[in-house]
């Protein structure tokens, strides 16, 4: 059973062609909860690139914001209701401001690059708040979108194109992720994490390597946000950019591990049901559930959902 | 004149680690560097790999002025060293420990389209390990948080040997390991380090090593160098005998 999960390009195309079968049989309450899982899923999966370089971000629901918000202004000012142009504008924002961010917090490791991140998202919640023009808590909605010029009315978000959409986005990024851990330059993270020093030694340009994974993770992030927004049809900064976001990122990513590029849409799965459920049948106490989930966690996966499939090499 | 140091100097604090240093190294010479704890040995090794910075003084290879140059530039012009505490990649493989660093010399860091754990570069990782005299058995399945000291040792070496330098510094290559072992792994080390013409310039405590293994020996004291001369004559010198050998 290891070594068909070690063919993991069988596994994606077999996860693809499962998740667009499901459209046909589960109900629309659980195809929502996918295709969200999946647009937060998207931010973990940065986040475990992070991690593959031992780092952690606190922030990382800035780019998850600035993703959602790229979405709904262009949207909104410059009446873009394309889908696609509106997910590249997602993927731009996001690639823009971290390669410009990436210069300031690629010098730090450890907990300051965690609270720098937080820090800089807070600052993106505060100046979303108290700015009118960019909607201030009550955020920016979406109506009608285009699909390649086909438009779906506003009434029906979660269709069979917004579906398929985010669910080959997230393979596709599964993908490049998984080719990118594979190759030369996704192995320089396991050094760098491992012996920054000999790293360092051996001729790695540690500093360009960690921004070149920080603009990787963020616009991956943005893209979730993006794809949000387009399922959703409405941000707001305070279920984006907030801290309490990017911990639930954080919680999510730990609960899934880093070993492959499925844990973290498996593990944002399993978070979005366990939620869904805990506050269907403990609405006043699911924050207990899901702490106990994530001790369970710790204590029989301590790394992660991701190795109940395959186990690190050793 | 592959390797010259001009009035070098350092301080940490009240501290000198290096008051006025002059050195000079030629191609395929091996070079021992004694002296006791704190002497600057190792800060001498650091200022040259570029980890520290001198307070003044010049550091010039084959000509070059590489005084301001990193970490990274200097490695990537031919410099390269091994550590008194082996720093390798303790959670990955020994093998994955040697890919890792041929992909760096091969300046593959950023290439994407490709898988770097190919069986092409196993079957290379293991010819090193051969080249080395090593006990391809032994170590191409472990982890290596899973060797012992003496046997990291040797693999901090190997990775710092990986992509052809013309210098080699190697800081305290024979610590940690068994008395037993030394004369060998040192055998094997340098052999493999003379086929490729590098020159080596090695920290060392074990007398015996420094004598039999260097063709000339440099004495450091207080971060002066008090002897340069054939290993012979420095260990005949008074200064050295009682300063460093008296006193190590």
């Amino acid at each position: 059973m290891r070594d068909l999960f070690n063919n993991e390009k069988l596994i994606l195309i077999i996860f693809l062609f499962s998740f667009i079968g499901f459209w046909f049989v589960l109900p629309d309450y659980a195809i929502n909860t996918i295709t969200l899982s999946f647009c937060n899923g998207l931010v973990v999966l940065g986040l475990l690139l992070l991690m593959r370089l031992g780092l952690v971000s606190f922030g990382h629901g800035m780019y998850y914001c600035l993703g959602g918000y790229a979405v709904a202004m262009t949207y909104n000012f410059l009446q873009i209701k394309e889908v696609f142009f509106l997910v590249a504008f997602a993927i731009l924002t996001g690639f823009i401001v971290s390669f410009l961010l990436g210069f300031f917090v690629r010098r730090f490791r450890g907990i300051f690059f965690a609270m720098l991140n937080l820090a800089l998202s807070m600052i993106l919640f505060g100046i979303i708040v108290k700015s009118v023009s960019l909607g201030s808590t009550d955020g920016f909605g979406i109506k009608d979108l285009t699909y390649l010029s086909y438009t779906i009315e506003d009434q029906k978000r979660l269709n069979i194109f917004s579906y398929i959409l985010i669910v080959v986005f997230t393979v596709l990024m599964m993908l490049f992720v998984m080719n990118f851990l594979r190759s030369p330059s996704g192995k320089m993270l396991e050094a760098i994490r491992e012996n920054e020093i000999r790293s360092a030694y051996l001729g790695i340009s540690i500093n360009k390597q960690i921004h070149k994974v920080y603009i990787f993770s963020s616009t991956l992030a943005a893209l979730g946000g993006g794809l949000m927004v387009i399922l959703i049809g409405h941000i707001t900064p305070e279920d984006t950019a907030y801290w309490t976001k990017s911990g639930e990122f954080v919680f999510v990513a730990i609960l899934s591990g880093s070993l492959n590029v499925f844990a973290p849409l498996i593990g944002s799965l399993f978070f979005e049901f366990i939620r869904s459920y805990a506050l269907f049948y403990f609405p006043n106490t699911w924050q207990m559930i899901i702490g106990i989930v994530l001790i369970l966690g710790i204590l029989y996966l301590p790394e992660g959902i991701g190795s109940i499939f395959n186990k690190r090499k050793k | 004149m592959l390797l010259e140091v001009k009035n070098l100097n350092k301080k940490f604090g009240s501290v000198t680690a290096a008051n006025n240093i002059n050195f000079q190294m030629n191609e395929n010479e091996i070079i021992g560097v004694i002296g006791a704890n704190g002497a600057g040995k190792t800060t001498f090794c650091n200022i040259i790999t570029g980890y520290l910075k001198a307070d003044s003084g010049e550091i010039l290879y084959q000509g070059a002025d590489i005084t301001k140059l990193n970490v990274q530039e200097i490695k990537n012009i031919g410099i390269h060293r091994s550590f008194q505490i082996p720093q390798v990649f303790e959670n990955l493989g020994v093998l994955e420990n040697i890919i890792i660093t041929e992909l760096v010399s091969k300046n593959k860091q950023n290439t994407l389209f490709e898988d770097a754990y190919t069986k092409q570069n196993y079957e290379n990782a293991i010819k090193l390990l051969e080249k080395f005299s090593l006990d391809v058995d032994t170590f191409k399945d472990k982890v290596v948080k899973e060797l012992p000291q003496g046997e990291r040792k040797v693999l901090d070496i190997l990775i710092a040997i990986i992509g052809k330098p013309k210098v080699i510094l190697l800081d305290e290559p024979t610590s940690g390991i068994s008395t037993d072992e030394k004369n060998s792994i040192m055998n094997n080390i340098l052999r493999a380090i003379k086929e490729l013409n590098i020159s080596v310039l090695f920290i060392e405590h074990d007398m015996e090593i420094v004598e039999k293994f260097s063709e000339r020996v440099i004495a450091f004291y207080n971060g002066e160098i008090i002897a340069d001369d054939k290993p012979s004559k420095v260990f005949n010198q008074n200064n050295v005998k009682k300063f460093i050998i008296g006193g190590s």
